[in-house]
């Protein structure tokens, strides 16, 4: 699988298509903008966009929506039954979406909003907002803070730690790494500093 | 992208390497699998999806080369020089980086956190959407670099200099910096919140 990776100067937010490397069917994660960048990306990749995922209806993550649908007829898949004029297929919280050859996990974290969805598919991550390297995802209290952070250690940093994580906003970022050093464990006092380089690596034993 | 393959011996969860089933741990002639790898990518200039983890890349020439979707986790780099070559949507986690030239190097999008660099120098680089979260940096040069929207989230930076550099967006929260050096920066568009009893921000 191929994945392209666009980011809106506009949202400060980013875009990711999946599909296959010989083109095809293909999925988008977030469209916050659709520009010509994008199309070209797409375009010169031979995708067609079948599936938009939205992991929050916020503008920055919709934004370039109207522009998509006009030039690719594309299932909607959210949190809500619709989101700008267009209907959705509502995603519900542990669940999983068969899309063509795409099997897709789905995990809402309310904690963050109550339109939040995580996808999964395979060995990568996409959380929109929920975490961004190094920092948790932002709520508009302390206490919701809180209650964010206990829902990350019990059903997000629970995962496997080989997951690749592509955020919403900001780069690319490791679950292991999150687990490490992500300012909401800091906090918490649940980073394990001493354990930075990880069992197993070269420094550790093998040379 | 690379996919992860997980290593075939019995009970480890190490990462497979490129041509092969086991992860480079479990390599039964690592010296030979190295140099089979080098002769094989010596004279090819752009790869993509490699998964090379946890490997020795010692005093190779990698200069203008092109690593699309790569995974060289918890790889060590010793008097490697990659000066002009390109990184896009690679990572690099955990990886330890020794006397390595990254002179005009363009990374975007890839992810360095937990890395350990020591003498290394990134001059004139590109490093756009970068994740160098937790870095313990010495002695390393960043100097006349674009750092857009790159992220030092608590790292440990020593006499690390950012000369002339494009800031905007460069975030250092939570970061313990000693002899940094800002100068021509545009180091009022970063973000800063140092972590408690570190020395300093730039003035």
């Amino acid at each position: 699988m191929k994945l392209v990776f666009h980011y809106s100067v506009e949202n400060f937010s980013n875009t990711y298509v999946v599909g296959p490397k010989e083109g095809g069917d293909a999925l988008l994660v977030d469209p916050g903008v659709l520009d010509v960048r994008l199309l070209e990306a797409i375009e010169s990749n031979g995708f067609n966009i079948r599936w938009v995922l939205i992991t929050r209806c916020q503008p920055a993550h919709v934004r370039g929506l109207r522009t998509l649908k006009k030039v690719y007829d594309a299932e909607i898949y959210s949190r809500q039954a619709s989101v700008l004029e267009f209907e959705c297929q509502m995603v519900k919280p542990g669940t999983h979406l068969q899309l063509g050859d795409f099997r897709i996990d789905c995990l809402c974290f309310p904690e963050l909003s109550h339109d939040t969805v995580v996808y999964r598919y395979q060995d990568w991550v996409f959380c929109g907002d929920l975490i961004s390297a190094g920092k948790p995802g932002k709520t508009t209290s302390a206490y919701a803070q809180a209650n964010l952070a206990v829902a990350l250690e019990r059903r997000f940093f629970t995962w496997q730690e080989d997951l690749l994580i592509f955020p919403g906003e900001g780069p690319p970022t490791t679950l292991r790494s999150e687990k490490l050093f992500n300012l909401a464990r800091r906090s918490a006092g649940l980073e394990v500093q001493d354990q930075k380089v990880p069992p197993g690596t070269p420094e550790e034993k093998e040379l | 992208m690379f996919s992860i393959r997980i290593c075939t011996t019995a009970g480890c969860r190490r990462h497979a390497v490129e041509r092969s089933d086991v992860c480079f741990g479990h390599v039964s002639d690592r010296t030979a699998y190295l140099e089979d790898l080098k002769s094989w990518m010596a004279p090819q200039r752009d790869f993509a999806g490699l998964s090379l983890g946890r490997q020795v890349w010692e005093g190779m020439d990698l200069r203008g080369r092109s690593f699309e979707g790569c995974n060289f986790m918890g790889c060590r780099w010793e008097n490697v020089q990659l000066d002009g070559s390109s990184f896009r949507h690679c990572f690099l986690d955990f990886g330890v980086f020794k006397h390595c030239s990254f002179q005009k190097t363009s990374f975007l999008f890839c992810s360095v956190s937990g890395a350990r660099m020591e003498s290394c120098d990134w001059k004139g680089s590109d490093l756009l959407h970068v994740n160098f979260n937790a870095l313990e940096a010495m002695e390393t040069q960043f100097s006349e670099s674009d750092l857009y929207f790159t992220r030092f989230i608590g790292a440990k930076l020593n006499q690390v200099d950012f000369i002339d550099c494009n800031l905007k967006k460069t975030q250092f929260t939570g970061s313990w910096l000693q002899d940094v050096n800002f100068k021509y920066s545009n180091y009022e568009e970063a973000e800063f919140d140092v972590a408690p009893g570190a020395p300093g921000v730039p003035s």
